[in-house]
Order: C-alpha cells, then sequence, then structure tokens
C-alpha cells in the first residue's frame, strides 16, 4: 500500500478512536467544553485528512456530522445516552466507510442520511433538515478567530498564506461559502479579508449561483492541501490559490498567480502528518504541537520488524561470538567482543522499547464495548482502567485483543447480575469491571476483575459430571473445577446468546495466552466476584536465557523463572506418591521433575544439577546434567514451523548453529502440580 | 415566516428573523422582486436575525445594486452580533457597507 495511505488509515484510525473515547467519556456526564472541543478536533482533522485524500463520501458526512453536534458545543448540552447511541453510530458509519475505501475506494452509504437527520432531529430538537447534512447552527463569535491581527501577534504560529477563494458556481444547502470560511477558521487565523461582489441586478439574479470572491491572509498549521479540501468540501467546482507569505502580510490585497497553487491531487506526505500531529492539542498552543512534532516519527510495523528481525540475528552472531571468547584469543579482540555484546544488549534494548506500546492502545477499546454489551444485557457496568501506560510488546498486545474481549463479554454476561438482582443481594445496581495492568518480575500481568456473582463451583461440578468428565464420587480441587471452565465444550450458561454459552472461548482464550508464553488464572468467590489473571512476557522476540543440558542436547529455560542451582547430590529427595518425587530445600519439598525422563530418555546416574525454577508462586526443580551458561535467546516459533509441543515454549538458534528447545517452564509446572494434586487426592 | 416586506408611502421595510437556510432564501427572493418592481429605498431590519445563506446575502447585494441603478438607497438596522461578527470578519460587511 502506498505509504501515504498507510499513513492516512493510521492516523484516520486513531481519530476514530479518539471520538469514540471521547463520546463515551461525554456520555451521560456534565458537559465539559475541553471534551466537547477535543472531540470537534478529532473529527475536524479526520474530515480534512479524508478531503484530502479524496475520500469525499467520508469528509461530507463527517461534516455533516459536525454541523449536526455543533448544539453541543455551543449551548453546553449534555450528551444524552440517546445522542451516545446515535452518535457512537455515526463513529461506526465513519469506521465501515473508513474500511471500505481500502477496496471499493470513495463510496458512499445511503443509511449516512437518514442518520444524519436522525441526530440532528436528537440533538437539534426535532429539527430535521432536509437533506440533513448541514443544519445551519446558531453562529457565536469564535474565539480563536481575530478579525484583523497585527502582523506580530502571528508570528510564530504557523505558516501565512494569501488564499484567493472562488467558491463553487452552485449554492445549495450544504454549499454556503460563508460556512467554508467559517469551517476554515478552526484551521487556522483569518484575516486581512476582501469579499467582491458581483451580483447583478435582482432582475438577473440567479438564486442558486454564487457570484463574488474572497481573498484573504491565512496563519496556518495545517498544509495547503488541506486548506484547499475544506474550502472544496460541499461542492465541485471552487477555485482556490494558496501562495504562502514569506514576511508578515502587508495590506496589500493584489491578486496571486495561479502557477503557484498546488495541486489536489498532491497532497504531501507531511501535510497528513501535520493534522494528526495537532489533533489531539489546544488551538491556543500551535507552537507546541509543531515541537511535539517534530520530536516524532511515524514508522511503518513493517520496518519496525525488519529491524528486529535484523537485531536478532545480530544478537546470534554475537552468542556465537561469546562462544569463542573460551579458546585463545589476544586481549584487544577479547575486549572488543565484550564491548560489542554490552553494544549489542544495548541496540537490543532500545529496538525492544520500539515495539513497546502502552497497553491503553488496547484497553481503549472496550470502553465502548463494555457499554453496548451491558445495554444488550439490561445490565449497568462501570468499566474501571488502570495502569493503561503499561508498555507492552505490539504483538502481544494484538495476540490479546480476542482473549481479553472474550474474558470482559464473559464478565458482563456471566459475572454481573442484572440491576434488579445486585439491589436485592445489597449490592450497587451499578456493577464494577476492573481491568488492569502492571508490570512485576520482567513480565506484564493484566488483571480483570469483576464485582459480580463469582463462579458457582457446585455448578461447575454439576456440569463436569453431566459432561461424564468426573464422577459423582469425585471431588476436585477448587483449581482442578476451575480448570474445567478453560476446557473446550464447557458452559454453565442457561442459554445460548451470541455473547456467550456456546461453550466455546475459554479454551480458546487459554490456548491463546498460553500460545504467547503467558498463562491465566482465575480466583473466585461465589456471591462476590471473578479475578482473571494474565500473566504475558513483556516480549515474544528475545529473552534472557539459562542454558541446560541433557544428554548432548542444550535446553534453555527462562531466565526470570530460575530461583537457585544445587548439587544433585546435595539434596535430600523422599520419594511421594508412586513416581512423583520430591526434594528438600532448605525444609521445604519442591516437586522434582527428572528433564531426561520428561524427554524421553532414560535415566542416568543420581549426578547433575537441580535448578529450582517458579512460575505463577508455584514451583519445581528441575534435574538436568549441566547448566551452559546464561545467554539472550531469539525465540522461534515451533507452532509456525512444526507443531506445538507440550512442555515447549519454542526453539532458538545457539551461538554454534545448534537449535536448542525452550522449556516451557508454566506448562511443566503445572502439569507436574497437577499430577501430584490428582495423587494426593487419591490418596 | 423569516421575510415580510412592509411598505409604506416613502419606503419598504424588509424584516428578516431567525434563522434563513438555503430553503428559505426563495421567501426573500420574492420579496426582493416585488421591491424592485415597487423601487423605493429600502431599510432592511436584521436585528433578530441570526444566521442568512450567503444565497440571502446575495440577493442584498443584488437588490443593493438594482436601488442604487435608480438612485436609490439600501439601508440596514443594526444587525445581531453573531450575523455582524460573520459579515464583518469575512469582509462582506464593509463590502455591503461601502457599495
Amino acid at each position: 500500500m502506498d505509504s501515504l495511505f498507510q499513513l492516512f488509515y493510521d492516523e484516520a484510525n486513531e481519530m476514530v478512536e479518539g471520538m469514540e473515547q471521547v463520546l463515551l467519556a461525554l456520555e451521560g456526564g456534565e458537559p465539559d467544553p475541553e471534551t466537547v472541543n477535543a472531540l470537534f478536533r478529532y473529527a475536524h482533522s479526520f474530515k480534512g485528512n479524508s478531503a484530502a485524500m479524496g475520500f469525499t463520501h467520508l469528509s461530507k458526512f463527517t461534516h455533516g456530522l459536525e454541523s449536526a453536534m455543533e448544539v453541543l458545543r455551543k449551548e453546553q448540552r449534555p450528551l444524552t445516552p440517546e445522542m451516545a447511541t446515535l452518535l457512537l453510530q455515526a463513529v461506526d458509519v465513519i469506521r465501515t466507510l473508513l474500511e471500505r475505501t481500502r477496496t471499493e475506494g470513495d463510496v458512499g452509504d445511503p443509511n449516512c442520511d437518514t442518520l444524519l437527520a436522525q441526530i440532528n432531529a436528537v440533538l437539534n430538537g426535532g429539527a430535521v433538515p432536509t437533506p440533513a447534512t448541514n443544519p445551519t447552527p446558531t453562529p457565536q463569535p469564535e474565539p480563536q478567530v481575530t478579525v484583523a491581527p497585527s502582523s506580530e501577534e502571528s508570528v510564530g504560529a504557523g505558516t501565512r498564506y494569501r488564499v484567493f477563494y472562488q467558491p463553487a458556481p452552485k449554492l445549495s444547502q450544504e454549499h454556503d461559502p460563508l460556512q467554508l470560511l467559517k469551517e476554515l477558521t478552526e484551521y487556522g487565523q483569518i484575516s486581512e479579508c476582501r469579499f467582491r461582489a458581483q451580483t447583478p441586478p435582482i432582475d438577473q439574479l440567479s438564486v442558486d449561483a454564487c457570484y463574488g470572491n474572497w481573498e484573504f491572509t491565512l496563519q496556518t498549521e495545517f498544509e495547503p492541501a488541506i486548506i484547499r479540501a475544506i474550502l472544496e468540501l460541499s461542492a465541485e467546482g471552487a477555485e482556490v490559490r494558496i501562495e504562502p507569505l514569506e514576511a508578515p502580510a502587508t495590506a496589500s490585497a493584489s491578486p496571486i498567480p495561479v502557477e503557484t497553487a498546488p495541486t489536489p491531487e498532491a497532497p504531501t506526505t507531511s501535510a497528513v502528518a501535520t493534522v494528526q500531529a495537532s489533533s489531539g492539542e489546544t488551538p491556543t498552543a500551535p507552537t507546541q504541537n509543531a515541537r511535539s512534532e517534530a520530536q516524532s516519527v511515524r514508522v511503518s510495523t513493517e520496518k519496525i520488524d525488519a529491524l528486529m528481525n535484523l537485531v536478532s540475528e545480530i544478537v546470534i552472531a554475537q552468542s556465537m561470538l561469546s562462544s569463542v571468547q573460551n579458546e585463545t584469543l589476544d586481549e584487544r579482540t577479547h575486549s572488543a567482543i565484550t564491548q560489542m555484546e554490552r553494544h549489542v544488549r544495548e541496540l537490543h534494548e532500545r529496538v525492544m522499547a520500539i515495539r513497546m506500546l502502552p497497553v491503553s492502545y488496547l484497553f481503549n477499546r472496550f470502553p465502548r464495548m463494555v457499554r453496548d454489551t451491558a445495554n444488550k444485557l439490561g445490565k449497568r457496568v462501570n468499566l474501571v482502567i488502570e495502569g493503561e501506560e503499561t508498555e507492552l510488546d505490539r504483538t502481544l498486545l494484538e495476540a490479546l485483543a480476542d482473549p481479553l474481549t472474550h474474558i470482559i463479554r464473559n464478565a458482563i454476561d456471566h459475572g454481573i447480575e442484572t440491576p434488579e438482582d445486585r439491589r436485592a443481594k445489597g449490592k450497587p445496581e451499578t456493577g464494577t469491571i476492573l481491568l488492569s495492568a502492571y508490570q512485576a518480575e520482567g513480565r506484564i500481568y493484566i488483571e480483570v476483575r469483576d464485582d459480580g456473582k463469582g463462579i458457582d463451583t457446585e455448578r461447575v461440578r454439576q456440569k463436569a459430571i453431566q459432561l461424564g468428565w468426573i464422577t459423582e464420587n469425585d471431588h476436585p480441587t477448587q483449581e482442578q473445577l476451575y480448570d474445567f471452565i478453560f476446557q473446550p465444550g464447557f458452559s454453565t450458561a442457561q442459554q445460548v446468546s451470541d455473547l456467550s454459552g456456546r461453550g466455546v472461548g475459554m479454551d480458546v482464550v487459554r490456548r491463546n495466552v498460553e500460545s504467547l508464553g503467558g498463562m491465566i488464572s482465575i480466583q473466585s468467590e461465589k456471591g462476590q466476584g471473578t479475578r482473571l489473571l494474565l500473566r504475558v512476557p513483556l516480549t515474544l522476540a528475545i529473552m534472557d536465557g539459562l542454558g541446560l543440558k541433557v544428554a548432548d542436547e542444550h535446553y534453555i529455560v527462562p531466565l526470570t523463572t530460575v530461583i537457585e542451582a544445587f548439587q544433585a547430590e546435595s539434596l535430600q529427595r523422599n520419594a511421594l506418591f508412586d513416581r512423583h518425587e520430591m526434594v528438600n530445600v532448605r525444609g521445604e519439598f519442591i516437586p522434582l521433575v527428572r528433564l531426561r525422563q520428561f524427554i524421553g530418555l532414560p535415566p542416568n546416574d543420581e549426578s547433575g544439577l537441580v535448578i529450582v525454577l517458579e512460575q505463577d508462586g508455584q514451583q519445581i526443580a528441575l534435574l538436568v546434567d549441566a547448566i551452559v551458561g546464561q545467554q539472550q535467546v531469539v525465540l522461534k516459533s515451533l507452532e509456525e514451523n512444526f507443531v506445538r509441543v507440550p512442555g515447549f515454549a519454542g526453539a532458538t538458534i545457539l551461538g554454534d548453529g545448534r537449535v536448542a528447545l525452550i522449556l516451557d517452564v508454566g506448562d511443566i509446572i503445572r502439569r507436574t502440580h497437577a499430577n501430584n494434586e490428582r495423587f494426593a487426592t487419591v490418596a | 415566516m423569516n421575510a415580510t416586506l412592509k411598505t409604506s408611502q416613502k419606503q419598504h421595510k424588509l424584516t428578516l428573523t431567525g434563522e434563513i437556510d438555503f430553503a428559505q432564501v426563495n421567501t426573500l427572493w420574492e420579496c426582493a422582486q416585488q421591491i424592485a418592481q415597487n423601487p423605493k429605498s429600502t431599510l432592511v431590519d436584521w436585528t433578530n436575525l441570526n444566521t442568512l445563506h450567503f444565497a440571502g446575502i446575495q440577493i442584498l447585494f443584488s437588490l443593493q445594486k438594482s436601488l442604487e441603478e435608480r438612485g436609490l438607497s439600501l439601508r440596514f438596522t443594526e444587525p445581531n452580533p453573531s450575523l455582524y461578527q460573520t459579515l464583518h470578519q469575512f469582509g462582506v460587511w464593509d463590502s455591503l457597507i461601502q457599495s
């Protein structure tokens, strides 16, 4: 895709998301001028960018939406749920039209006018204009517009242009040049404005013909292509000429040459970038906008991924170099390798930082989903988001979207009670879902907690009996009961809805989270609520690992899971419950896993090393032949290249070119503890 | 009605109120044609006019031109502040008054 279009779509999606968030923030609350202004800034920027890209239907619909919403800004009206629903529908329409431009180009939707008419009817007190794209709002003084600013006032706040504007020849309800000029004041300061009337006498006047033209100075941070797009918004055939003024404008109003006008078909990349950079700022801080724009640059994810792959290869090459360090090297070479290792590590960290995005990127989609789902189910839910600044690898963020959507939908559908039920239980009518993220122990934790009815473990047990998974005589532990919830085909929902209850979902959630090298756990208290905790690595690409050796094969465990290591002979071992062994580490018994047996090799003698590994508060002692050493490894997916193998999270290429499997410590711990619990229960 | 015309022996008084969008401009045009057919100096009272589509403004310019050709004048009351601001900001006010 053309990079300009990609840039447009990236920014457009952010603006649409911004509009949605602002609407959700405004719904039902006191009118907040700053928030309303933010809504208009998003809409303005989106409209301008769309127009500049030639997507007329999008820009016109957004223009109509803006006009309809004007009453919110001018009359400081609160946004009722009814209004919010309609405006959110409009955002959905924009999103759909935007998506369709990718494949179908500039297409309209017959429902647009109907929706705008509905919005006008609700927002503007039943006055449904025909057509409904320009309700002619009551104008108020525009504080950001200076009628005749002095040149001193204008210095340093964007570029100054002399603009000649001959409106399109045909006037209509939608095409009012004065309205377009007012629109333009949202994009910059108009001054020294001259109007030339060329109207004929009344007997020769055609009411829908446009006579006259304007010439004015515009000081703006936006590119000429955007300005042109605004003035050409409502009708075809306008003549717009824009010439930059290097020096502060004088009173001269001489006509400007045609050949200096930029072509509308060739908007520059910086044009779109400028709109986006300015969209989140207040109009009173243009110089600040310019500064922040200069401090950031938008780069495609493909480029970052390519860079990341290259860094991965450098890490492997570095690993190869490090492996020859033990051989005889002169001091200078040794020093150079050590220095390079340090630089490669820093390079890796910096590239990783580029890939990191705040989880707000993911969390921001949920307020709308919670609102719509709760409304559909007749429930009241307050979504509280915490830790949205926590950063996570972009790939992980995208991969977590579906699991989190399932979990939050389940919380609303199965967890949060109806307002009547909550009242009867003495709870607030509005339920709360807390969605939080934080970083600890080199991992990211994402928690979804609700204050609903909790998990009825007896019902889970009965369902498991019904499914034939256990018998009436079995009494699984709470953890085992929770584990049923993650099994395919399990659902305690009485009715299947389009939201949940089909018995698919939580198994997919766990599989997805585990495929990311993460884990999911449940805590619940009947009547009080449920807490799901997702734990995922910071990144999937590179990790610090500890190299292990069994037979002649190398294995890797994530360094973050390693607690300590002992000589096997130094530890007291006890055989409990048949084959299940425990080791005594300073008085604490930890399940022993023999890596040889785990990978299907015959046991050797009792020598070797025991490494204590911990994940999610549970430990195992792993018996290996030897420890090779600490190293950075580049993760390669087994699933992508082979199949998923239980107990293994992936593979990596070692410095000497050999392949080493990476142990899935969480999976091994879970299997070991599950076996022990089963035997403990039987015993 | 957003545009009403009253005629005395000496002059016409054209009163414009509320919001005149494109669909309502026709009423104003009809009034302007009536004035042009029976030309007299005319006072436009737009004190209570909030918005006026540019097509309406053109009618006033056109009417002004027609009257001036006959040595008559088109005068205006003080406009609503917000309307004034729009007209003034975009140079229309000066053009209307100075012509």
